[in-house]
């Protein structure tokens, strides 16, 4: 149990040509649950890797603790790894591979035993424990590898995309029990994922990361409700957000909002700022839909509806852009069919179209931890 | 390698190790290593990263690692190498008798020995010569192949 402390953590590969990780600074506390979460190539795995060891920083410093790691090998840094593939040694039962860290400790014989078992029950395996891992499934094999880490009582468990291997179903299952066991455990967890859901539901905060950088990090709702740049916004949720431009104009009875030709009720915040371009960014729940005209609403026309069970995905255009909303499966909407959109006037945020990050308007704060500067008050957006 | 066994011959008679064991193993080392390489080299990269990159991480340096986790699942594959390899060295008869007088491989001393004798004779000796493979390929198929159950 340790906290990580990284400073301008820097990797790249093939002689400086691609840089996976960027000048990373982070500090992850003591016993957190803590997410990487990004697009496939965003250096996140190489960030992990370069806590485990398995990769060497070409600058910056890595703190476990109050030990200073940057330069050991990963068997010194007393860490402990669940990889994406589950690695599994295949020659061995799943005692020896649940004990092989403890063994390599050289704990004695009962100890391991003792501590082999903890970890068994822990994650459900204790029935299973004479077997070789090619008699396992793949969920079965997964929790071997998460057992043989605990089994060592690391100060810092990583874990590479755990669930990616397993089926759907599986996935969410071995979700809850995971968030289970890191509360019991209460050890410093990081958990690679490019899987939302996964990196909302377990982390207790969670960093987005693009191009080997770090956008945001935030609390998992706070991630979701607001997004520091258009790209977080685009890239969590399910859809992502919509973004709409809209130009703040001053008509005669007070500011309002235009998309196209359409009116868009503006927060009071917003208003002030007349003769300003902005990116509206809504969340697919956060649109209000209805099949009569009402006043204050955008006029849609619905291009495809797909209905996901519990709710309706309804892609509809706005003018020239493409929406899509989330609205209740029973809701009467049919293709070509015309729809007027009420947005949550609260539930919007605004981004500059230039800079694409957050602009916050001085009502509430931006929250801490915010890594790209949306600034309170002051957006540090060109008019 | 009729080319060959000339020079060689010369050779190892200059280095003193004309008609000792050594000389044969040479040249049979030569023979078979090739394939060995390519085989052997295939059974390494076959073995997943991961694996060996996990056992770092649970406290092996890269030569345990290699030791406790790599050799044990390219242990079929270095045994289909090794059978390889003995099969070739067993099979070899031309160097074994040119580079040897007085100590032959068994092939050649059998070969050298029945070349003037009556058909049955050679016969016999022919199958005589198959008791050692069989054994050899037992063992191998029971105590190094058999692994492959449990193997990725």
């Amino acid at each position: 149990m340790s906290a990580i402390r990284l400073e301008g953590v820097t990797k790249s590969f093939g002689r400086g040509k691609v840089t996976a990780v960027k000048g990373v600074d982070l500090t992850i506390a003591d016993g957190e649950f803590f997410v990487l979460l990004g697009p496939s190539g965003c250096g996140k795995t190489t960030l992990l890797r370069t806590i485990a060891g398995l990769e060497l920083a070409d600058r910056g410093r890595i703190r476990l603790g109050e030990r200073d790691v940057t330069h050991l090998p990963p068997r010194k840094r007393d860490i402990a790894m669940v990889f994406q593939s589950y690695a599994v040694f295949p020659h061995l039962t799943v005692a020896d591979n649940i004990g092989f860290g403890l063994r390599m400790r050289k704990q004695d014989k009962e100890a391991v035993a003792e501590k082999v078992r903890w970890a068994a029950e822990l994650v459900e395996l204790a029935d299973h424990l004479d077997r070789y891992p090619s008699a396992l499934s793949g969920g079965q094999r997964q929790r071997v590898a998460v057992a043989r880490a605990i089994a060592v009582e690391p100060s810092v468990l990583l874990m590479d995309e755990p669930l990616s291997n397993l089926d759907a179903l599986l996935r969410l299952t071995f979700r809850s029990d995971l968030k289970r066991l890191a509360k019991d455990l209460r050890t410093t967890i990081v958990y690679v994922t490019h899987d939302q859901a996964e990196a909302l539901s377990l982390g207790d905060r969670v960093a987005v990361m693009r191009a080997g950088q770090i956008v945001q990090v935030d609390a998992p709702m706070r991630v979701y409700d607001h997004p520091a740049t258009r790209f977080v916004g685009g890239f969590i949720g399910n859809p992502p957000m919509n973004f709409l431009p809209v130009r703040v104009d001053r008509a005669c009875w007070g500011p309002r909002g235009r998309i196209g030709d359409q009116d868009l009720a503006l927060p009071a915040g917003v208003a002030a700022h007349a003769g300003r371009a902005l990116l509206a960014g809504i969340r697919a729940e956060n649109l209000e839909p209805t099949t009569d005209p009402t006043p204050h609403a955008l006029a849609a026309t619905v291009r495809v509806v797909e209905p996901l069970g519990s709710q309706l995905l309804v892609t509809v255009v706005v003018g020239e852009h493409t929406v899509k909303l989330l609205t209740a499966n029973d809701f009467p909407v049919e293709d070509g069919a015309p729809l007027w959109l009420t947005p949550a006037p609260d539930k919007i945020r605004w981004f500059c179209p230039d800079t694409e990050a957050e602009v916050t308007f001085g009502e509430g704060d931006p929250g801490p931890g915010r890594v790209v500067s949306a600034g309170g008050g002051s957006p540090a957006c060109p008019d | 390698m009729i080319i060959l066994s000339i020079p060689l011959a010369v050779f190892f008679l200059q280095w003193g190790i004309y008609d000792t064991v050594w000389a044969v193993a040479l040249m049979h080392t030569a023979l078979a290593l090739p394939f060995v390489v390519l085989i052997v080299s295939s059974v390494f990269v076959a073995v997943p990263v991961e694996l060996e990159e996990a056992a770092q991480v649970f406290g092996c340096s890269r030569p345990v690692a290699f030791v406790r986790v790599v050799v044990p699942l390219a242990l079929p594959g270095l045994a289909a190498a090794a059978t390889f390899a003995v099969l070739t060295s067993y099979n070899e008869v031309f160097a074994a008798s040119v580079l040897t007088l007085q100590n032959p491989t068994l092939p050649a001393f059998v070969l050298n020995g029945l070349t003037m004798a009556p058909l049955p004779f050679r016969y016999a000796g022919a199958l005589f010569l198959l008791a050692p493979t069989f054994v050899f390929i037992f063992l191998i198929r029971r105590y190094l192949l058999g692994l492959t159950g449990r193997a990725l």
